[in-house]
């Protein structure tokens, strides 16, 4: 009964983690294209949301497991997982609050990081997993991106001089359309898998399913879906703040940076390299921003940006950690009742006061600036690039 | 007799970092360059006044770029599949 429990619980909470990252993560795919006018708000949303369901559903890779290489996987518990998925659900609504782009994947591994702390002490982290296949990609992921994408953009700039300007937009627009494609579906291809891969874990640690089981049909059905939603209901304020925020996008810009993050992320792939995909469509968003005449780049929003990303591992392990400990005071299944509420009553906070400067399909292409409400404080006007 | 030393597994896999660094900048940046002068052709080919060889010569252009930004698009999504 006890393991029954817990195992719903943990479903429920990885299937909720799973939104939160398709709403997330959407503005990496199609901020550009929204924000040069290339896809309609709705349209691209739907679009992504559509594709990320694709992926969830065409990928042929095993679905991999949470935080492999970066904790003992011998020692790790449902409850810890519980308590990742939890922190990570945390730190996800919070940024998506600030209209910051983190990385959902991260949140994750931080969080599960924390709670096995929590459980079992350092030991139990691989360090050096953390410092290769976390630290440096996620260092390296938006400098590539950026010196990538700046020299794109010079490039198409000077080489497309004498194109006349309607042809040029009309060009790029359709490229971005593609490139946003391209990108839905490898999200849905990897990220889905994650949460796959969370819940076949709690399904044979609690003995539902046999060890190297296959993926049951309905976990990717459900994954899937939930991966599929977050995009249509749309992280606006991510959206926002990549596609209006770091730089005024023209359509060359937003081919140049939708290929470099496409390029990126697909040899990234190959080579078993895990760059986190939203530090890479940042780094090529502002690379896109430096490759124009003017350089034009609001720092400022950088600045609010980069302390979000270096803070993101330890504020997701103490929120694990956390998790863990309030889950341990109660004892375990109550524990995990309470701090479920505890998270539901969170979301439901964060949520309502969202609604106090709302952001939508109808206004997420608003100056920057017109909606200074918690996060838009900032008042740096940029020209439009190339 | 001395023993093999097995030099020990880098930190950081630098090899990969710098390989997918190279290959992105190589493919990004060439589909950009290729998708511009296809635009730059199209451009061309719409313009009022261009003779005949010029047109001629930028559809040329402007479909070759086409084909070659259609079939990286394709094996962009053929690898995500199969991968």
């Amino acid at each position: 009964m006890h393991n029954t429990f817990l195992l719903a619980l943990v479903i429920v909470v990885a299937v909720g983690f799973d939104f939160t990252n398709g709403f997330h993560d959407t503005a990496n795919a199609v901020a550009p294209s929204i924000a040069t006018g290339a896809l309609k708000p709705r349209v691209a949303v739907l679009l992504s949301g559509l594709l990320n369901v694709v992926g969830a559903f065409i990928s042929l890779k095993v679905a991999a497991t949470v935080a492999s290489g970066i904790v003992s996987q011998t020692q790790i518990i449902l409850p810890v997982v519980f308590a990742g998925l939890v922190g990570a659900i945390a730190w996800n609504i919070t940024t998506w609050y600030f209209g910051i782009p983190s990385s959902s994947s991260h949140a994750l591994i931080g969080d599960v990081i924390g709670a096995m702390m929590a459980h079992a002490g350092g030991s139990a982290v691989l360090w050096s997993g953390i410092v290769g296949k976390v630290l440096a990609p996620s260092i390296a992921a938006p400098i590539f991106a950026l010196v990538i994408a700046a020299i794109a953009t010079a490039l198409s700039r000077r080489l497309s001089v004498k194109s006349d300007d309607s042809t040029k937009s009309m060009g790029m627009k359709a490229g971005q359309i593609g490139s946003s494609a391209m990108l839905s579906i490898a999200h849905g291809t990897n990220d889905a898998q994650k949460t796959m891969g969370v819940i076949t874990l709690a399904l044979i640690a609690n003995g539902t399913l046999a060890a190297n089981g296959a993926t049951p049909k309905w976990v990717v059905l459900v994954c899937g879906l939930a991966i599929g939603l977050g995009p249509y209901i749309g992280g606006w304020r991510i959206i926002r703040t990549m596609g209006q925020g770091f730089t005024k996008l023209s359509p060359t810009q937003g081919f140049a940076s939708q290929i470099t993050s496409s390029a990126v992320i697909l040899s990234s792939s190959h080579f078993g390299m895990p760059l986190s995909t939203t530090y890479v469509a940042t780094g090529s968003i502002l690379g896109s921003g430096l490759g124009t005449k003017k350089r034009s780049v609001r720092w400022s929003v950088v600045g609010r940006v980069g302390p979000a990303w270096l803070i993101t591992l330890p504020s997701a392990a103490a929120c694990g950690a956390v998790s863990f400990y309030g889950e341990r005071i109660f004892g375990f299944s109550l524990g995990e009742l309470v701090i479920g509420l505890v998270l539901a009553l969170y979301c439901t906070f964060i949520y309502l006061r969202s609604r106090r400067d709302k952001i939508n399909a109808n206004n997420v292409n608003d100056h920057w600036g017109d909606h200074s409400e918690a996060f838009e404080k900032v008042h740096e006007p940029v020209s439009t690039g190339a | 007799m001395l023993a093999t030393v097995t030099p020990p597994t880098p930190l950081i896999d630098w090899h990969s970092l710098w390989a997918v660094f190279a290959i992105s900048l190589g493919v990004g940046v060439g589909i950009i360059v290729v998708f511009t002068i296809g635009v730059y052709s199209l451009s061309t080919y719409r313009r009022q006044g261009s003779t005949l060889g010029v047109r001629y010569l930028s559809g040329v252009a402007m479909s070759l770029a086409t084909l070659l930004i259609v079939a990286t698009v394709a094996w962009g999504f053929y690898y995500i599949v199969q991968k």
